[in-house]
This record gives structure tokens, C-alpha cells and sequence, in this order.
């Protein structure tokens, strides 16, 4: 990777965010890393912040927004829509599953999340490929 | 009727033969007898005209005039004349003759005859003419008579002349007259055997005329017009009972089947009253429902007005109660008044004025009573006992489309709290799982991350106690995930993600990776023996390799020393993987146990670990994607599992295609 990628994690389960804060930024060495602790306010906290991430982590079970509601809030605004967009769930069941795939996420991540394969799945999912880890 | 053997043919035949006969015999035997009196007569009679002649020439005053007969008498006719006693003609028509000698003319025998005798008449066979003579004394003649042959014969001429003609004329008309007869006495039993060959076949309303017939013939002729007559009577009333009968039947069935498709118990009882009323033509029908606690029969449909007014007006009788319904339920018997006016037991409804007859008829299933159908109709003697019998099997037919109705409520009540139930379950470990995971991801990663230093120093005695911390987040995730699997199993809900081109060998890989970590504080050797140009197979990748990880680490759980092989082959159009260790094995008692969910063989129990779940979990997924799951196994030596699955999609028991494209990395 020429330039480090830009990553946004919306949680609104703390030690969830703190999980993923230590693997991307200590034991990764990524500081592109920013987190919201809920859903609410989405696109403007975004535009605020003049955020352009490359990759978005997102919690499914939120409020007031889901991940799902995000998802399409993202697909349909014109400087993201581009960016790729990852459910973060610990609802793992194969209809879950289906219904991610469904909604046109890039891939997904069981919580809890597997260490050992996250800079894998991040470097294939940079590349474009869909990962769905969530054995 | 066959013409050989017809009686009227045979009569006439014997008949004729009969004639023939008679006829012949007056030919042979009347005729010469016949013949023979008519020429006796005739020489009788001549006998007289020469006794009358000789008489007269005895006699001076006739003698001229007698003289005169014999002179002057027709030559052709009867030739008579007159001998002396020596024998000369003294008399003659014949001048010539006189004085000649008789012997001339006849032979010696006839002259010595007629010569030697006062009188006589002679008919001799060798000599042809019939003579007759008789003497005058006084004048010493003899008057003589000759017959010609022709003449003596003449009867017998006539007689032969016509005879043969007449007799044969005679016996055609005999015959046609006597065939005539017959035939006509014959036709009668004729008429009367087409008769019975009618009635024989099937046209019973066939009579036979009796005016024509003679007196014998008439019984016979009125006996069968009798016997036919209570023949077609017994043959049309059984076939209108039949009919009868089998329209009830057909009613019958015919309310029974569309009751029997009913699943509303009102709805049954709404149906069997209104189409028993109506099929069967009847005054009013009600069924009441026997209501065991309370010991009282509540009115549960009336068809008409009445039934409406009952049930607006509550309608029920306690069991003790008078009438025909409550002393039907009470002897679960069928209590039938075909006048009502005369049965003490029937009790006048206000609302039903018209009832003549009623027919009160238990609802049983298995001994039990449901209800009470009651019939009610306008006239007297209604309900024959096929009647009853139809309506106790309806009754039945009722009582069992009744409870099948009230069964399939309870089914339909249970049903619901089942899926209620499994919905409830399902909903508990959906979000069971969701939030175990979700503390799972702090303490596995969290653990992680400071037994690996990266947050600070940690001494060995920490990282120890951090990687057990590590260690169990991840049995009880492994936890989670097998309740949550074991569920969709039995509850059929298992989604597969079915792709194709799934390299068994590359997952084996991993899964054997993960074995030697398990083994990593064992000697015990752990080996794979990949089968060369194995084809790939179509299935749910993440579900193969759970199967093989969870036979691998059973097998490395198991074992403490010697070693563990796993192989990969194909056998036919499967692929066949086994998991060989040199375990304690498992004993053949255990060998169904070990598929059950939450069970362990002692051996699994004492080891103390695992939820019970991997291989009955293992064996569904095997079995879901087409594939066995089986073990071989001696206590002491070892056990194998082997897992076989098919190559391709058709074969797959529940092809749940989902999109694949996929890909589930460990």
C-alpha cells in the first residue's frame, strides 16, 4: 500500500471500539482510525470531519441507525459511496449473513473479531474482494 | 324354439306314422276280407235267383216264363241255363249248346257236382267262374247259374279301381286334418312355453292368454300367469327396497364424507344437521352436545325455526331428563317412536308441533358419549329399522368427524405454542449468542493483546494465565456456536452455503495445522495421507471443515501417545476422509450415545471437556449435504471416523442453493 488507509469504525459498544482501536493502531500500526459511539448524526459528523475513509467497519445492532440504515445512507452520498463498507457483527448465523450480503456490504467480521486474520482481511478487502469471515 | 325338438313337430310326426300304418293294414288285411264278403254275397245271391228259378220251372204256371228268363237273358251279363240229369244243356240262350254235353265246357269235378247235388254253389280258385245250381226233381233238371269271373269279380274292380285313390286321398286328409289338430292343441303349451322362455328372460310382466286354452291347459295357464305375477311382484318390491336403501346409503355417505373433511367441530354439527334434514327429507334434526362434567346435553345446532328459537333459548336437558335424546344418552342406545301420541317416553317440544316421529340416535367414539342426533318427522311409522341402522352409522361417523375436529383444535392450539415455542428459542439464541459474543470479543482479544507484550512487559506466569483466559473465551465460543448449530438442526432450519470446486486437500491442510497445536504438549504424531488427483466436490466449505476439525480434535484430545492419520481418498462418486487414532477407543455401547446431543461416552466425560455436541452436529452436516458419518472402533487400539460425501450437487439430501462466490476463512 502506497499511502495508509483511512478507517472509520462506528460502535456503540466500548470495549468493542477499544478491541479494534488496539489491533488497528498497536498491533497493526495503523493511525488513520476514527470511531463514533453510535450511529446518530452520521453524515454530518462525517462532512464535519471531512472524513474520506477508505474503509468503514460498521456495528449492526446500533441506534438510532443500524448498520444497514448507514449502509444506504453511505451507497447513496456521492463522496462515499465509493469507500468499502464492512458489518462488524457478532450476529453470525447464516441468514444474518444472507441479509448482509444482501444489503450490498463488502464484507463482514465476527465479533469476537479474529486477530491473526485482520490484516489479511484488510489488505483483500482494500484490493476490492468481498471477505465474509464469520466462522 | 329349436324345430328338432319341437313338441308340436313330434306329435304330428308320430301321428302321421299312425296313419300309414292303419292305412296299410286296411289295404292288407280289410280289403280281402271286404273283397271276399262281396263275392260271397254275389254267389249268394245267385244262389237265391237259381233257387227262385228252379222253383219256377218245377211249376207249370211259371215254367213257361222261367223258360222265357234263360232264353232270352243278356249273353253278357249272368249266363244261365239248364242241364238234364245226364249232364246235356236242355235249356241254353245259346241254341247251339242244346243237347251238348256240360263236360265241354267245364271240367269233369263242376259236372259231377252239380250232377250229384240237390243244390249248391260252387267257387273254385282253378276254376274262375263262381257257379250255383240247384235241381228240379220233378223234371229231372238242374238249373245252373254260372258267374263270369268278371262279373263275380265286378265289386272287386270297383272296389280296386277307387279304393287306392280314396285310401290315399282318405290318408292325406287324415294327416292334414290330424296335424291340423295337433298343431292346434300343441299351440297353447307353445304359447305357454314362450312364455316361460320370456319370463326366463327377464320380461316378468309376460301373461298367457288363458280364454283359448281347454280345462287342463287353463290351470296350467293360470297357475303361471299366478306364479308370474308374484314373481314380478317379489322381483320389482326387491328391487325398490334395494333402491331404497342404497339412496339412504347414499345420503349417508354422502353427509359423512363432507363432515369428515370438516376441521371446525361447530362447523361439522352445523353440516350434518342441515343435510340430514334435508337429504333425508325430515321435520326437524338437532344435535345436542354431551357436556360430561356438567352431565347435560346443550343443543349445539336445530335446523328451521325451531332450532334457531332452541338455540337462541339455550336448549338443553340434563341427563335425567324426560325424552326421547336424554334416555338415548342415558342407554347409549338408539331410541326410535314412530308415533309419538302412543310413547310415554316422547316429550312434546312446543316448538315442534307437527312431530309424529322421532329418532333419537347416541353419538359414540370408542364407548364415549359426544352427543345425541335426533330426527323428527311429520308422519307416523317415519324410521323403518334400515333407517335406524343408516343413522347409528351416521351418528358414528359424526361422533368421529366431531372429535377429529376437537382434536385438530387441540393440534391446532398446540401447534401454535410449538411454533411459539421454537420461535422463542430461536429468538433466545439468536440474541443469546449476540450478546455472549459480543463480551467474547473483550476477553479473547483483550487476553491476546497483553499476552502478547504488545501493551507492556508481562512475566510467563501472566501469559500462561492470559492464554488459558484466551483459551476458554474460545471453548465458550465454540460452545455458543454448537448450541446455535444443534438448534437449526433439529429444528430443520440449517441454512447450507452450497459452492462448487471445494479443494478437500487445502482444508485439510488447515484443519491438520490446527491438530498440531492441539498435540503441541503430546508425543503423539500426527499425519496426512492426501490421495493424489482428488477431484473437488460441491458443498458447504465452512461445514466441511468443522466436520473434519471436530473429528481431528477429538482425535487429539483423545490420544496421549502414539499417532493420529488422517486420509483423504475417493471411493466411487464420494470422497471418503478418516480420522485414525490410537486412542482409548470407544466401546460398542458408546457407539449410538456418541451421536446424541449433550451425551459423552465415560471416557469424553472423564476427559471433561466438550459440550457433547461436535459429533452429533458433525453426523447432521455430514447427512444434510448427502454424506455419511460413521466409526470403526476397538477399545485398547483405537478408533477410526470416516466421513464420506458425495462429489456432486444431485446427490445433495437438502440442496439449499444459496450464492456462492463466498469465501469463509478461519
Amino acid at each position: 500500500m502506497n499511502t495508509e488507509p483511512v478507517f472509520l469504525y462506528v460502535e456503540d459498544d466500548e470495549f468493542s471500539r477499544t478491541v479494534m482501536e488496539l489491533l488497528l493502531t498497536r498491533a497493526l500500526g495503523f493511525t488513520q482510525l476514527t470511531m463514533f459511539e453510535d450511529s446518530s448524526n452520521f453524515l454530518k459528523k462525517m462532512e464535519a470531519l471531512s472524513l474520506k475513509p477508505d474503509l468503514i467497519f460498521l456495528d449492526i445492532h446500533m441506534k438510532p441507525d443500524d448498520g444497514f440504515a448507514l449502509l444506504t445512507l453511505l451507497r447513496s452520498h456521492e463522496s462515499y459511496c465509493k469507500a468499502k463498507v464492512v458489518a462488524v457483527t457478532a450476529s453470525v448465523m447464516n441468514e444474518e449473513v444472507e441479509l448482509l450480503k444482501e444489503a450490498g456490504f463488502d464484507g463482514a467480521l465476527a465479533k469476537p473479531l479474529d486477530i491473526g486474520f485482520c490484516s489479511e482481511f484488510i489488505k483483500r478487502t482494500i484490493n476490492g474482494e468481498r471477505v465474509w469471515h464469520i466462522g | 324354439m329349436k324345430v328338432r325338438n319341437s313338441l308340436a313337430l313330434k306329435v304330428t310326426l308320430w301321428f302321421l306314422l299312425l296313419a300309414f300304418l292303419s292305412g296299410a293294414f286296411m289295404v292288407v288285411f280289410v280289403r280281402r276280407a271286404v273283397l271276399e264278403a262281396l263275392r260271397v254275397q254275389t254267389i249268394s245271391q245267385s244262389a237265391d235267383y237259381t233257387h227262385q228259378l228252379a222253383l219256377a220251372l218245377a211249376d207249370s204256371e211259371s215254367q213257361q216264363a222261367a223258360e222265357n228268363i234263360i232264353l232270352h237273358q243278356n249273353l253278357d251279363h249272368q249266363r244261365l241255363f239248364v242241364v238234364s240229369e245226364n249232364g246235356r244243356y236242355i235249356l241254353h240262350p245259346d241254341i247251339t249248346k242244346v243237347n251238348h254235353l256240360l263236360l265241354q265246357d267245364y271240367p269233369s269235378k263242376v259236372v259231377n257236382e252239380i250232377l250229384g247235388n240237390a243244390q249248391g254253389s260252387l267257387d273254385v280258385a282253378s276254376f274262375s267262374n263262381a257257379v250255383t245250381y240247384e235241381a228240379v226233381p220233378s223234371r229231372g233238371l238242374v238249373v245252373v247259374s254260372v258267374i263270369p269271373e268278371a262279373e263275380a269279380n265286378q265289386a272287386i274292380a270297383y272296389f280296386e279301381g277307387q279304393s287306392y285313390i280314396q285310401i290315399f286321398t282318405a290318408l292325406f286328409i287324415m294327416a292334414i286334418v290330424g296335424g291340423a289338430a295337433t298343431w292346434i292343441t300343441i299351440l297353447p303349451i307353445r304359447q305357454l312355453t314362450k312364455a316361460v322362455q320370456e319370463i326366463g328372460e327377464g320380461k316378468l310382466e309376460t301373461r298367457v292368454e288363458i280364454e283359448d286354452l281347454d280345462a287342463e291347459l287353463e290351470i296350467l295357464g293360470m297357475s303361471f300367469n299366478r306364479m308370474a305375477e308374484q314373481l314380478q311382484q317379489l322381483f320389482y318390491g326387491l328391487e325398490d327396497r334395494v333402491a331404497e336403501r342404497v339412496r339412504d346409503l347414499t345420503l349417508a355417505a354422502q353427509v359423512s364424507r363432507q363432515i369428515t373433511t370438516e376441521l371446525d367441530a361447530a362447523r361439522v354439527v352445523a353440516h350434518v344437521a342441515a343435510l340430514t334434514a334435508s337429504v333425508f327429507e325430515l321435520y326437524h334434526v338437532s344435535i345436542f352436545l354431551h357436556d360430561e362434567a356438567d352431565q347435560i346435553l346443550k343443543l349445539s345446532q336445530g335446523t328451521g325455526k325451531a332450532g334457531e328459537e332452541m338455540a337462541a333459548g339455550g336448549k338443553q336437558f340434563n341427563i335425567r331428563d324426560r325424552g326421547l335424546v336424554p334416555l338415548s344418552a342415558r342407554t347409549q342406545e338408539a331410541i326410535v317412536s314412530n308415533d309419538v301420541a302412543q310413547d310415554a317416553n316422547y316429550f312434546q317440544n312446543p316448538l315442534l308441533l307437527e312431530t309424529r316421529s322421532e329418532l333419537a340416535v347416541p353419538m359414540l367414539f370408542q364407548g364415549n358419549l359426544i352427543g345425541v342426533l335426533d330426527l323428527q318427522a311429520e308422519q307416523i311409522n317415519r324410521f323403518t329399522a334400515d333407517d335406524i341402522k343408516i343413522m347409528v352409522t351416521l351418528a358414528e361417523q359424526v361422533a368421529i368427524a366431531i372429535t377429529n375436529a376437537r382434536l385438530f383444535e387441540e393440534l391446532q392450539v398446540a401447534l401454535k405454542h410449538a411454533e411459539r415455542a421454537n420461535q422463542v428459542k430461536s429468538t433466545f439464541l439468536a440474541s443469546m449468542s449476540h450478546e455472549l459474543r459480543t463480551p467474547l470479543n473483550a476477553i479473547i482479544n483483550f487476553s491476546q493483546f497483553i499476552s502478547s507484550a504488545m501493551l507492556g512487559p508481562v512475566n510467563d506466569e501472566q501469559i500462561a494465565l492470559l492464554q488459558k483466559l484466551t483459551a476458554s473465551g474460545k471453548h465458550l465460543l465454540s460452545l455458543i456456536n454448537d448450541v446455535l448449530d444443534i438448534s437449526k438442526i433439529e429444528s430443520d432450519s440449517l441454512q447450507l452455503f452450497i459452492e462448487e470446486g471445494i479443494n478437500l486437500a487445502e482444508e485439510l491442510d488447515t484443519v491438520v495445522a490446527s491438530g498440531h497445536a492441539l498435540l503441541k504438549d503430546k508425543e503423539v504424531e500426527l499425519q496426512s495421507r492426501i490421495g493424489t488427483n482428488l477431484p473437488p466436490i460441491a458443498g458447504d466449505k465452512r461445514r466441511i471443515r468443522q466436520i473434519m476439525l471436530n473429528l481431528v480434535s477429538n482425535a487429539c484430545k483423545f490420544t496421549d501417545s502414539g499417532q493420529i492419520t488422517v486420509s483423504l481418498s475417493q471411493q466411487g462418486h464420494e470422497i471418503l476422509f478418516s480420522v485414525t487414532d490410537t486412542g482409548p477407543g470407544i466401546a460398542p455401547k458408546d457407539h449410538e450415545i456418541i451421536f446424541e446431543t449433550f451425551r459423552q461416552s465415560e471416557t469424553g466425560i472423564r476427559h471433561g471437556e466438550g459440550s457433547g455436541l461436535g459429533l452429533p452436529i458433525s453426523k447432521r452436516l455430514a447427512e444434510i449435504q448427502g454424506g455419511r458419518l460413521w466409526l470403526e472402533s476397538e477399545v485398547g487400539k483405537g478408533t477410526t471416523f470416516y466421513v464420506a460425501l458425495p462429489l456432486g450437487l444431485s446427490e445433495l439430501a437438502q440442496p439449499t442453493l444459496l450464492e456462492g462466490g463466498s469465501s469463509h476463512e478461519h
